[in-house]
């Protein structure tokens, strides 16, 4: 059995934060400044009641009434998010019962970052090629704000909040190709939230400082090393890829890779020697939205038309863990 | 490669930096406006025009532009 992305909704919260308004809170950085280190424009900030789960539920629900999606013929839901609501039990039966999902739907948390949709695509191409499932729901995002320490303008000026919902079905084709898939937690401590957890709570003699400030845990990134391992890893990932595929970057229509900052993207696509219409950059209005990075941006290339169904896609995500992973669909 | 070819390719990388006002002995932290923006195009440059990968402590470390080069050299190896 094969699969295929059947439609793809994203729910982004009210709030902006701007360049002028990140200007106003760090003098130093004009508003041009802040766009000239980021690429970015505008993000969206969740509210500060608003958890992945609660965008989930709206992204979802912006899924089946623009797609016209039967909630009854979903049966297995995937949760991509590095906030959960509980330790347990796992916020993916939270969201069938709030979604009102069949009981019959499988549920998994993935508490994964920027890597997280690639991941959730290959499991839900396996749970389908195995007929283990049918319609996958995938919910892929974060609410990153919310980790990140309100004095630490590198990751203001990058990160935003977002929410993606993903139908993957099944059909006679498979428009979901092979994957290529990475991990190295040696890099663990160059991208990672640091605070409320096992390991820390473990030696609590420093993790209350954190806790009390920073209820959900606090991003740590270290963009040099963060930096170098996006450069070596992605353009090799890419071309074990095309390698595995048997095809070349002119089969390529389009390349739509996790949105870091708009640094990192321009220097990728140089590097792999992509051509810049080719590259899909959408940063501008959102930041790095972390998993639901890739979703907002196929979504919104369809949109604009840069894409068309039928088209050959080449979709990569790296980052926290570190984690990698890249795929070719069929749009 | 030689140093005279990696102060070019720097200063192609720093459209903000007087030309001519980098020599093998300028310390890094010295160069006006320096700051983590241009360590990260360090590392690119690293990258994408040697094929070495720096780690943010070596690079921490290097204090003028010929131990930048001695370190991406060092890294070739």
């Amino acid at each position: 059995m094969g699969s295929y992305i059947k439609a793809i909704s994203y729910y982004l919260p009210e709030t902006i934060l701007d360049n002028e308004q990140l200007s106003s809170i760090f003098p130093q950085y004009s508003p041009e400044e802040v766009f000239r280190r980021s690429g970015v424009l505008e993000r969206h900030i969740s509210a500060p009641a608003e958890l992945p789960s609660d965008m989930a539920v709206k992204a979802a629900q912006k899924l089946f009434s623009e797609n016209s999606i039967n909630r009854n013929e979903i049966d297995f839901l995937i949760f991509c998010s590095m906030l959960l609501d509980r330790q347990a039990p796992t916020t993916a039966c939270l969201l069938q019962e709030r979604l009102g999902l069949s009981k019959n739907t499988g549920a998994l948390d993935m508490p994964m970052g920027c890597s997280g949709y690639i991941y959730a695509l290959c499991l839900a191409k396996s749970l389908i090629g195995s007929s283990v499932a049918k319609n996958v729901l995938i919910l892929a995002g974060d609410c990153v704000t919310k980790t990140i320490e309100p004095t630490d303008h590198a990751l203001r000026l990058l990160f935003g909040d977002g929410m993606t919902a993903s139908l993957v079905s099944h059909c006679r084709k498979d428009e979901i190709g092979s994957f290529v898939l990475g991990s190295d937690g040696s890099g663990e401590k160059s991208l990672v939230i640091k605070g409320n957890n096992a390991r820390e709570n473990s030696a609590p003699e420093w993790a209350p400082s954190i806790v009390s400030t920073m209820p959900y845990g606090r991003l740590s990134m270290h963009g040099i090393d963060v930096l170098s391992f996006t450069l070596k890893t992605v353009p090799k990932m890419v071309d074990d890829l095309l390698a595995k595929e048997n095809l070349t970057i002119d089969d390529i229509d389009m390349f739509i890779f996790h949105q870091p900052g708009g640094f990192v993207l321009e220097k990728l696509q140089r590097k792999l020697k992509i051509p810049p219409e080719k590259f899909f950059i959408n940063i501008q209005n959102i930041g790095n939205t972390v998993s639901a990075s890739i979703p907002i941006a196929i979504s919104n290339a369809l949109r604009t038309k840069r894409i068309k169904k039928g088209q050959r896609i080449l979709l990569a995500g790296f980052g926290i863990g570190l984690s990698w992973g890249c795929t070719v669909i069929t749009i | 490669m030689d140093i005279k070819d990696f102060i070019k390719k720097f200063r192609a990388e720093f459209e903000d930096i007087p030309q001519g006002s980098i020599t093998p002995s300028t310390s890094i932290k010295d160069i006006e406006g320096w700051g983590s923006m241009h360590a990260l195009i360090v590392v690119a440059l690293a990258d994408t025009e040697y094929g070495v990968t720096i780690k943010g402590e070596e690079l921490k470390k290097a204090n003028t532009i010929q131990d930048l080069f001695n370190l991406i050299v060092s890294q070739q190896k």
